[in-house]
């Protein structure tokens, strides 16, 4: 049951993930409304619930779903897979929940959905990485295969052939003169070329194959169905030749293979490097069935440093591509590579054409070049595509670059230790799964509420390391009727409060989280050997659960109040993990097992155990409490007295007290030493207890506190025994907290492992430490399975209970009147809080609580995150409140754990952005760049993250695609890391290659000044371009400076044999500019460049805007700070207004953008995509779509997408369009400027180069705007360059006008922009509006583009992989004959009449 | 493309169209490439052809005089006729034209002798 469960949850999740590339229009929208986000997510949840109760749950699915979409949407509009991985994390989240909710039944319906959206961004992945490729890349024919030319020279005499992606059509002509060939590709290109070999040629796609059914003999498909992204595809394209073979006809059909001597990959789908056909020297190649031949690696690495390498391998001459020009691309991801850790030093072992194998360190000289880029969730969508339920497993294994889903998984595969939260998804899965199971039996009611909590729980429980999973499932198995007893008697409670609060989710989760607890005091029992009597109680338990449950469902409204509810169960969950550490101290142990006794002898009416728990230091702290007179005593005679009722209360007590516990510990470990200060507020708080908000170490005992009362209460209604079952609750959960708050301080080891928790509840600053500290905690749940358990559980409560204390804050104002408008008061309070800073996220709930305020606080400065938090957490606040909204505890504990990670590294970057804004000096870049590009991707990764698990605000989307691609990266961090750095690396080769072409008469100069600098470190100028990319705002500030950089690293690649050729070309390029503007390919490639600059400059505009308010570099700084604060207005206001004008938003966006440098990038992206989605209503969609190419093209590089790369293309037109519309005049001074300003490094320059982009910014909120600016102003600098007719005198201010012009169209949003804009140039921005939209719509085609590095994709089969795939879904086929060939795997099928009966 | 391709073309593909076969052919230009003849290689390759579709290829090729409308019976003692049909089928390169299809109306275009059958993702 568990398995299967699993199994469509992860489906779902796929689907999930997919799904928002589908929502691309509506995601706009959905930006606009991040209150709506919330409000659907809310309802979502609330949706969830429903169906659990009403069966509706694929209703609930197709919603999640839906919502999924939406914010995948904003990501990409034309390619999904960007907008995928953003979207993915929160999509997964949702869909988990709802599998888990709706089972089997949703999935499928989930499937059928994403299945399009998956097929749309496969289409658009295979489009760009593989058709456009094609079209642009020319490879040298390969030798024709033996095998295939024999199985053609074998046929009869007169036999049709179709040769399904011919290429040049090498098998066309030659092999057998007494057959009939006809071939047919996707390339016109090539097909131009095989045509005129005297083939006969069609244009085709496999998928739909113009022909005949039966009619052709033989069908040949060589390395052609590795180039569909999905399983669902592949098996489209297999069945459609198929379709056309001929009863008894034979296919071949060849794949590359992932098994190959010389090349090593570490995921099925990568993407490979193939160089520009202007680099290479080699003529024309097959296309598909070069990587059938030889490994495109070995070529390229034998061509560059040996002349040996057979010329014949077309397949290595395809990636490698023989041309010095490569060696900059190769260079660059050398560099990456080593920065990586050199992951794929293996790839080049041998040079498989030649076997010759020439040198090795040639092969090493190539590296770079070759390495693949892995994308890591491809599979995911083939999951979800394929019919097979396998795709969870392959989702695990094969993570999907797009797909932010993978994230999780990622992290779970090679990050386990280090994040610890988001692992392990299929076993925490199984085990709510188990829990559900369980809480089924006991009631409807109780398995209704049950299957939310489980699937909270399943979302946390998978984050978390599989090992705490499996022990968790163990002990749930061995306490499972007590976990149901739990359970279901948490429940009510839970439901009561959640009733009035809202979600029925989050009052699953407490009712997990205390069933957790319960768990893990089973299984502390069953350590001891104690437990055996819960059984009986969890009967009457159940009864009376059931009860609440169905009250409680009535009272469910508020999807917003169930999300927070989820989170906080997911908090109460690992406070009760934590819990469950302390009990595996003997102590905690021995008291649980008391508990445990007491509730079973309440059952049976014992009051010893009870009162044994009591007498623990529970007892002290709660007769502190007003409630303590009952003290331990009175808790076991109420019991009795009120036997079920009471054994309900003692349920929900106990299940109340761990979490008390939990989240005493959870003060304890945030407040690390301050353990006693936490059990000192934990006995206040246990004073406070009917309220709720007692303590802010309590606040999740406070809730859980209310949460008992509301349930003694409700029970109170129900029964006349209400008040002694209250206070008992009140007392138990009092004790339990006092006996958490306790245990904490006692065990150093719980409270390490609490800490840990606390580190990633709290968004402690260091990412290392944290996992370090998950893995501790990992650790120690691992050694003692029991207190694994409970580690896991706390782990998860730790990461949930930053949620679930805002979840908390909702509930407890339901459970008192009183509380209720405290409710509202934390619901906005958390809101705010959200806003204000991730750390404080958790403690928002509390703040309306006053404990949880100060929880928030104190936890913020020991973190010593409250500074950088001040700056960072305005960027992560949006993005948080979004996770929370998500209800997805688990993706916000790890986004709250990256935001934690990335305000550290934002806090220095920070230090680092203003220490170069200060001195422009690329030396200082440098330096610090080299740090700080190894810290910017973590954090960039994880702020994206952190704007990933915020699905509801539009901002989140934004944020998600970003943090999506960087938290794969993070997650993947060896191999993903490398493989972005590489795309962008690329990426930025070219851009920069078309700068310096375009500014080559100058800037080369300067550039090969600055190179000679920088050359020094090319890693470090990698690192530096990473870091610009990913600090946009840092290098906005010193947009002359990465400017500079950029050509730095341009010469450094130069510097490299290659680059010289592509000077020339550039050169030759910008001389076409000059000549022409229309050269929009040169433009475009200068675009890209300007693009990779756009970026940092989008992000630095904003900035800049900042500046210009500040009027200085040095008062961005200060401004950061006021920027921050407004920013978290703005995020507030954007809370608060659930649709929040564009304007508004895009003004709040600007301003954090420029406020926090560093992290403002990713802020900014998603401002800028915000202002994106906001503005599209403005009739700026292709704006926005820029900005999210932008935003996706960030993505791209750290996933390595071509379909990014396809966008920055489309970009780069657009830019190219709008500077041409402006006054190339302006442009051409302002570049010029900024070239004289970038050669002579000039502070003061840069500064008011910032203004003028900071203008620009101004003119244009949004990122694409930004981008557009970015890649006209550098068009324009690379034209001022070459043309230079334009004097430099130019003042920054005109060149901001024109900029400000072209982006004020699509900054309608923006008032003082339009102002701006309307003022300097009307009708130029709006010409650049229009030529922007033109050139998006130009530039959507991928061919365009001039990149000097194309990736192609494959997907590269497993042994077996392919023979499986026919046999399972082609029934025709019959596989004659399977076997390896050149790195391929050949299949040889028979087409065999199939008889249906 | 040579009109032995054209026997196998099919806009089926598209969606909402059963059969789309045979396409209704536009030839605006046309080269004849002189091809080896191999009767034996005909022969075995008309039960694969579709005759209609090479009768109404004849037509539009203004060939129609040397096929006769119906597939005669002993076609393989015909050497003249296949030499004919040789000659339609494979030295007829059509280098400028449309395809179109017949329930549809698509237009399939023919450039460069490469005729276009891509479709776009709306029409699947």
């Amino acid at each position: 049951m568990l398995s299967a469960e699993l199994t469509p949850s992860s489906t779902v999740l796929l689907n999930a993930s997919y799904q928002p590339s589908n929502g691309l229009t509506k995601g706009n929208k959905y930006a606009n409304t991040y209150a709506k986000h919330t409000t659907a997510t809310g309802t979502t949840a609330t949706t969830m619930t429903k169906q659990l109760t009403s069966t509706t749950a694929t209703n609930a699915a197709s919603s999640i779903t839906q919502a999924g979409n939406l914010a995948p949407t904003v990501v990409s509009p034309t390619s999904g897979t960007n907008l995928e991985v953003g979207t993915a994390p929160g999509t997964q989240q949702q869909s988990t929940i709802a599998t888990t909710t709706t089972t089997t039944t949703t999935a499928a319906t989930t499937t059928t959905t994403n299945t399009n959206d998956a097929s749309g961004r496969s289409a658009a992945l295979e489009r760009a990485y593989v058709h456009d490729v094609y079209e642009h890349c020319e490879e040298p024919t390969g030798p024709v295969r033996p095998r295939v030319a024999q199985f053609l020279g074998n046929l009869e005499p007169g036999s049709v052939v179709c040769d399904v992606g011919c290429g040049s059509g090498r098998y066309l002509t030659q092999c057998n003169p007494a057959i009939c060939t006809i071939g047919v590709d996707r390339c016109y290109r090539l097909s131009k070329v095989a045509h005129e070999k005297g083939g006969e040629v069609a244009l085709c796609d496999n998928l739909e194959l113009p022909f005949r059914d039966d009619s052709f003999d033989a069908v040949l498909s060589l390395a052609v169905v590795h180039h569909f992204a999905t399983t669902e595809r592949r098996v489209r394209a297999l069945r459609e030749l198929a379709r056309i073979l001929r009863i008894g006809g034979r296919v071949v059909i060849t794949v590359w293979a992932l098994e190959q001597r010389h090349r090593r990959f570490e995921s099925q789908d990568v993407l490979i490097p193939w160089q520009p056909p202007k680099n290479r020297t080699f003529t024309y190649s097959d296309e598909d069935e070069e990587d059938d031949f030889l490994p495109p690696y070995h070529a390229y690495t034998e061509d560059s440093t040996n002349s040996s390498r057979s010329a014949g391998d077309g397949d290595s001459s395809s990636l490698s591509s023989s041309s010095p020009g490569e060696s900059c691309y190769s260079f660059v991801r050398r560099a990456i590579q080593k920065l990586a850790g050199g992951r794929r030093h293996a790839w080049f072992l041998d040079s498989w054409t030649s076997k010759d194998t020439k040198n090795d360190s040639s092969l090493d000289y190539e590296d770079a070049k070759d390495l693949p880029i892995e994308l890591r969730r491809l599979e995911d969508f083939e999951d979800f595509h394929d019919p097979p339920l396998s795709a969870a497993l392959k989702s695990r294994s094969l993570g999907s670059i797009l797909q932010p889903p993978p994230r999780q998984i990622v992290r779970s595969r090679s990050s386990v230790p280090s994040l610890g939260g988001p692992l392990l998804p299929g076993e925490s899965k199984a085990t709510a799964a188990a829990a559900l199971l369980l809480n089924a039996p006991d009631g409807q009611l109780n398995g209704r509420h049950s299957p939310t909590t489980t699937a909270s729980a399943g979302n946390t429980l998978s984050r978390r390391p599989k090992l705490i999973k499996q022990k968790q499932s163990l002990c749930e198995d061995d306490t499972h009727v007590t976990a149901m007893m739990s359970s279901s008697s948490i429940t009510p409670a839970f439901q009561m409060l959640s009733s009035y609060n809202s979600s029925n989710g989050g009052v699953t989760s407490s009712l997990y989280t205390r069933s957790g607890c319960y768990a893990s005091n089973f299984h502390q029992h069953a350590s001891s050997a104690a437990t055996v009597a819960p059984h009986p109680v969890p009967a009457g338990a159940s009864a009376n659960l059931r009860k609440q449950s169905s009250l409680n469902e009535d009272l469910m409204a508020c999807n917003r109040l169930r999300e927070k509810e989820r989170v906080r169960k997911r908090i109460q969950k690992q406070t009760s993990l934590n819990e469950a550490f302390l009990c595996r101290s003997a102590m905690f142990s021995k008291r649980l097992q008391v508990i445990r006794e007491g509730l079973t002898t309440k059952i049976k009416s014992s009051t010893g155990s009870l009162e044994r728990v009591t007498k623990t230091g529970i007892s002290k702290l709660m007769q502190n409490i007003k409630n303590v007179p009952q003290a331990t005593c009175t808790p076991l005679q109420p019991q009795a007295q009120m036997d079920k009722m009471s054994t309900n209360n003692n349920n929900r007590q106990i299940a109340v007290s761990p979490h008390q516990l939990h989240q005493h510990h959870h003060h304890h470990h945030h407040h690390l030493t301050h353990l006693v200060p936490s059990n000192a507020a934990a006995s206040t708080t246990s004073s406070a207890t009917l309220t709720g908000p007692v303590s802010y170490c309590s606040s999740s005992l406070e809730c859980s506190l209310p949460n008992v009362c509301h349930c003694s209460q409700y029970q109170q209604e129900c029964a006349a025994c209400a008040d002694s079952e209250q206070s008992q609750t009140r007392r138990h959960s009092r004790e339990s907290g006092s006996d958490s708050s306790k245990d904490s301080s006692l065990q150093s080891d719980t409270s390490i492992e609490s800490e840990d928790s606390f580190a990633s509840v709290i968004f402690i600053p260091k990412p290392e430490q944290h996992q370090q500290q998950l893995n501790y905690q990992q650790q120690h749940q691992n050694s003692n399975s029991s207190s694994s358990n409970s580690s896991s559980s706390n782990g998860q409560a730790k990461m949930g209970g930053t949620s679930t204390n805002t979840a908390h804050s909702p509930r407890q104002p339901p459970t008192m009147g009183m509380t209720t408008a405290a409710g509202a008061a934390g619901t906005t309070t958390m809101i705010h809080s959200v806003p204000t800073s991730p750390l404080i996220m958790p403690c928002p709930p509390t703040p309306a609580h006053s404990p949880a305020a100060t929880q928030g606080t104190v936890t913020s400065p020991p973190q010593t995150m409250a500074a950088v938090s001040a700056a960072m957490a305005i960027l992560t606040p949006p993005t948080k409140p979004a996770r929370f909204n998500f209800d997805e505890a688990h993706i916000k504990q790890q986004n709250q754990q990256q935001l934690q990670q990335q305000q550290q590294q934002q806090i220095h970057k920070i230090t680092r952005q203003t220490i170069r804004d200060l001195p422009p000096i690329p030396k200082f870049r440098k330096q610090q760049s080299l740090p700080m590009q190894r810290q910017a991707f973590p954090i960039i990764r994880r702020a994206s993250g952190s704007g990933s698990s915020t699905t509801a605000a539009l901002g989140s989307k934004l944020l998600s695609l970003e943090l999506f691609n960087p938290a794969t990266d993070d997650l993947d961090s060896d191999s993903s890391e490398p493989s972005s750095p590489d795309s962008i690396d690329s990426v930025i080769s070219a851009p920069r290659s078309a700068q310096l072409a375009s500014g080559s008469g100058e800037k080369t100069t300067t550039t090969t000044t600055a190179s000679a600098d920088e050359n020094d470190d090319l890693a470090s100028m990698i690192s530096r371009q990473q870091e610009q990319y990913h600090k946009g705002e840092l290098q906005i500030n010193n947009a002359s400076i990465a400017q500079d950089n950029d050509d730095d690293i341009i010469l450094n690649s130069d510097s490299a044999p290659l680059l010289p050729e592509r000077r020339q070309s550039r050169v030759q390029d910008c001389a076409d500019f000059a000549e022409k503007l229309s050269a929009q390919l040169q433009r475009e490639l200068e675009d890209k460049c300007n693009r990779n600059e756009c970026r940092s400059l989008d992000g630095i505009g904003d900035l800049t805007e900042y500046l210009a308010s500040s009027a200085s570099s040095s008062a961005k700084k200060r401004s950061n700070g006021d920027l921050s604060s407004l920013r978290e207005e703005l995020r507030e206001r954007r809370l608060m207004l659930a649709n929040l004008s564009t304007q508004p938003s895009l003004q709040q966006s600007p301003i954090s953008s420029s406020t926090s440098s560093l992290s403002s990038q990713t802020r900014s992206f998603t401002i800028h995509e915000e202002d994106g989605e906001e503005e599209e209503g403005v009739e700026e969609e292709d704006e926005n779509e820029p900005s999210f190419s932008l935003g996706i093209y960030e993505h791209c590089k750290i996933s390595k997408f071509n379909y990014k790369r396809n966008r920055h293309y489309q970009l780069n037109p657009e830019t190219a369009y709008l500077l041409q519309d402006d006054g190339d005049s302006d442009v051409r001074d302002e570049e010029e400027e900024e070239e004289d300003e970038v050669t002579g490094l000039v502070g003061p320059i840069p500064e008011e180069e910032e203004d003028a982009e900071a203008l620009e910014a101004r003119g244009g909120d949004q990122l694409g705007e930004g981008m557009l600016e970015y890649g006209q102003r550098q068009v324009r600098r690379t034209i001022g360059a070459i043309k230079q007719a334009t004097p430099s005198t130019t003042t920054t201010a005109t060149a901001s006008t024109p900029t400000t012009t072209a982006v004020s169209p699509s900054t309608g949003g923006n008032p003082t922009q339009t102002m701006m804009q309307q003022r300097q140039q009307p009708p130029t921005s709006t010409d650049s509006l229009e030529h922007s939209n033109s050139s998006t719509n130009s530039l959507d085609s991928p061919s365009q583009g001039g990149a000097s590095t194309h990736h192609r994709y494959y997907h590269v089969f497993r042994e077996g992989e392919l023979d499986a795939l026919i046999n399972h879904h082609v029934s025709s086929l019959h596989i004659v004959s399977s076997y390896y060939e050149r790195a391929s795997w050949c299949v040889v099928a028979e087409k065999v009449q199939v008889w249906t009966i | 493309m040579k009109l032995s391709t054209y026997n196998f073309l099919t806009s089926m593909a598209i969606k909402g169209v059963k059969v789309g076969y045979p396409l209704k052919l536009t030839i605006n230009k046309k080269d004849v490439v002189e091809t080896e003849f191999n009767p034996t290689f005909v022969e075995r390759l008309l039960p694969k052809l579709d005759w209609s579709a090479v009768y109404g290829a004849a037509q539009v090729a203004e060939l129609a005089d040397d096929i006769p409308a119906v597939q005669p019976e002993n076609i393989a003692e015909n050497e003249l006729l296949l030499q004919k049909l040789h000659h339609l089928l494979f030295e007829v390169d059509v280098i400028e034209g449309q395809l179109e299809c017949p329930e549809t109306g698509r237009v399939f275009p023919i450039a460069d002798g490469i005729p276009n059958m891509l479709l776009n993702e709306d029409e699947v």
